[in-house]
């Protein structure tokens, strides 16, 4: 028994380092209540994505689809009347949207497409940004000079404007010749938009890596790095990049949220989910006629874009405020003194 | 006499937008085995970067146009540092000629406590000497000797970096366990009271001269044959200072090793060093033992730089004139312009350095 506890005790020991570090995140993520909510909603969020197949089961075919993402409609519904949005009701806790489909199902199916564009884009327009402003801002010179003058190009052009041009230009299948044989890569509608938004949206990661690196590479302890006989490789992978990613991790929290509404407007103009697909805001799509139908009364028809807007501004909100908390645990400029 | 690292007629250029900034315009100096070579000079006389020129680092936008920097091996070869390939300096920097920097809190990476900083520069250099080590210790023939065996076999291949990063498989617990007590003995050599804690500690936690130790302690890990110490003791207080002096004089004759000691201040010169080489604007202008030097100063930058030293109870006295512009340097010797016995001949080339007296070398044509 005591043996144990020794084992036990030198461990504590031997992870001390680790165990003040998460005491120190604990620390600075009470002082400020705000990160907390951002870490609740994003986590709510996260636990309705999970859950999704137990909130919302999916419904058999013939009203709903063999693809869960795909909504269901409520064929119940006399066909003269399913032009109509239906208000919130036992059936349908949250109404139906145009054409009867169940605007719950899609709220809650929709979080797992939110995290999906959200999380993916940002992953992958964080590579290609710290590849690229890494090569940029170590090596400096002609590369610098090339890379930079294409983000200039990129972020001359409204954001929001190149990704539906993208999405519009790119092809479904995109044929990829690898010598000895041709892969094809076909791309779904959904595909798209994440592909046109990671396209639009690396040059700002490079551009603030680029500013970092270019910042932490003339300081001593790089030199030092150097002079103990450490490879170009390594200094940029262990001394530059660990110093200088801490801005771009807390801006693509910020951006999880942004995309995710940004992707919600090329649904909203047609250019994003394929019709029916569960996402935010293809479901406010779906009722655009009906948004501001009677004039005498503008609300009327409030459940058909209140309830996914609502959905859309929290998520958003959530990302927010975890990109504060994130500042707060990992900014080194703002760590303990 | 043996010399570690010999620098011959070493030209610098710095290519800015301003113009070619000549830093270094042949530079001459050796520092010999076991020896204290300390360099003086004012503030951008190139002092540095003639410590970082021997290390082969020159930042950019530098370039080394001529000149040598010859390495003697133990064997007594000589090797020219400047027509190595990356990967052999990567080998001899750290290893055989290593430096310590001005700002202690500024060449320690933030991020890293100090074991993780100095374990970084023994596996770079004695993964080897460790790893044989720790299989000493294994008494049982099993797999994990196998593992180990197999790692001293290429201590720096992809496989034996990549290994140790997967959970569970690549726990290296021998290895790491084999570090830390290295690290430890290291701090606690350099006179660091409490070597568990602060091995443990970051940087920001630690005071200027424990981080100053740190570094030295970072420099010394693999005991280097030569020291390059970049003004190691000017941001930290008197008594501190001291400190520092005193454990970098014990190490270095613990460790054998030569000492390049960079400064701009007389006093640490006289304490320190065997020999001294003064700096002026981009040239050495003097070398000589460090008695005979404020006894028999011949050159007059250096008459001047010796007269300039405050002394209580006197006028402060200073050298006229100002530094000259790097860019557009003073024709021949560069300390014409602000030299009283200025001729002809000083205007026009710059001269070279000889030896006056036995082993007092100038380079002025006075002499």
């Amino acid at each position: 028994m005591t043996s144990i506890m020794a084992k036990l005790r030198e461990f504590k020991r031997s992870r001390q380092p680790t165990i003040k570090e998460l005491k120190f995140i604990i620390a600075r993520v009470k002082k400020s209540p705000l990160s907390i909510v951002g870490l609740v909603i994003v986590a709510v969020f996260a636990g309705i994505a999970v859950l999704a197949p137990v909130l919302a089961p999916p419904v058999p075919p013939p009203m709903g689809k063999s693809d869960p993402f795909i909504i269901w409609k409520d064929l119940s519904i006399p066909a003269a009347e399913r032009i109509k949005p239906r208000p919130p009701s036992p059936t349908h806790p949250f109404g139906t949207t145009e054409e009867s489909y169940d605007i719950y199902y899609g709220c809650i199916w929709g979080t797992i497409t939110a995290f999906r564009v959200g999380l993916m884009v940002v992953a992958f327009s964080l590579v290609i940004g710290i590849v690229t402003g890494c090569l940029a801002g170590y090596y400096g010179g002609i590369i610098d000079e090339i890379l930079m003058r294409f983000t200039d190009m990129t972020l001359a052009i409204p954001g929001l404007i190149l990704a539906m041009a993208l999405v519009v230009a790119l092809p479904t299948d995109i044929p990829l010749n690898l010598g000895f044989t041709t892969l094809t890569l076909s791309l779904t509608k959904l595909d798209k938009v994440l592909l046109a938004l990671v396209l639009v949206g690396w040059p700002s990661y490079t551009r603030v890596i680029r500013g970092e690196i270019l910042k932490v590479r003339v300081e001593d302890y790089i030199e030092a790095a150097k002079a103990t006989g450490c490879s170009d490789f390594r200094v940029m992978t262990r001394h530059v990049l660990p110093n200088s990613i801490y801005p771009i991790v807390i801006m693509g929290s910020l951006d999880t949220g942004s995309i995710v509404l940004t992707a919600a407007a090329l649904s909203f103009l047609g250019l994003g989910a394929p019709p029916g697909y569960a996402d935010w805001g293809q479901l406010i799509s779906l009722s655009q006629n009906y948004i501001y139908s009677n004039i005498s009364n503008p609300a009327s028809n409030w459940w058909v874009w209140l309830i996914p807007g609502l959905f859309i501004f929290t998520f958003v909100l959530g990302w927010n405020l975890l990109g504060d908390a994130f500042r707060d645990i990992l900014d080194p400029t703002l760590r303990r003194r | 006499m043996s010399y570690v690292v010999d620098v011959e007629d070493l030209v610098l250029r710095f290519y800015t937008y301003e113009g070619v900034v000549k830093a270094l315009e042949g530079v001459d100096l050796k520092v010999k085995e076991r020896e204290t070579l300390g360099v003086v000079g004012e503030t951008g006389c190139g002092k540095t970067m003639t410590g970082l020129s021997i290390l082969v680092i020159t930042p950019p936008p530098g370039k080394i146009e001529e000149g040598k920097v010859l390495y003697q091996t133990k064997s007594g070869k000589d090797v020219n540092l400047l027509s190595l390939n990356e990967r052999l300096l990567r080998h001899i920097r750290g290893k055989y000629i290593s430096m310590i920097f001005q700002e202690p809190g500024a060449a320690l990476n933030p991020i890293y406590t100090v074991e993780h900083q100095i374990a970084e520069v023994l596996l770079l250099h004695r993964k080897k000497e460790l790893l044989e080590r720790v299989i000493a210790q294994i008494e049982k023939d099993g797999i994990e000797k196998k593992i180990y065996k197999k790692m001293l076999e290429n201590p720096h291949s992809l496989t034996t970096k990549i290994l140790p990063k997967i959970p569970i498989v690549g726990r290296q617990k021998r290895l790491k366990k084999e570090v830390k007590k290295e690290v430890v003995s290291i701090l606690k050599e350099m006179e660091i009271g409490d070597p568990e804690r602060v091995a443990e500690m970051h940087p920001h936690e630690l005071s200027g001269g424990m981080q100053q130790r740190v570094v030295i302690a970072m420099a010394l890990a693999c005991n280097p044959r030569l020291l390059i110490a970049d003004e190691p003791t000017t941001s930290l207080d008197v008594t501190v200072q001291a400190q520092i002096l005193d454990l970098i004089r014990r190490l270095k004759e613990k460790f054998g090793s030569s000492v390049l000691y960079i400064t701009h201040d007389m006093g640490v010169i006289a304490e320190l060093s065997d020999r001294v080489a003064v700096m002026y604007a981009g040239n050495v202008c003097e070398i000589a033992e460090v008695k005979e030097l404020f006894k028999s100063p011949f050159h007059p930058y250096t008459k001047a730089l010796l007269e300039s030293i405050p002394r209580p109870g006197e006028e402060f006295k200073s050298i006229r004139g100002m530094v000259p512009n790097l860019i557009e340097p003073p024709k021949g010797c560069r300390f014409h312009p602000r030299c009283p016995f200025a001729m002809d001949a000083c205007t026009k080339e710059i001269p070279k350095i000889k030896e006056v007296k036995k082993e007092h070398f100038v380079a002025c044509y006075l002499y």
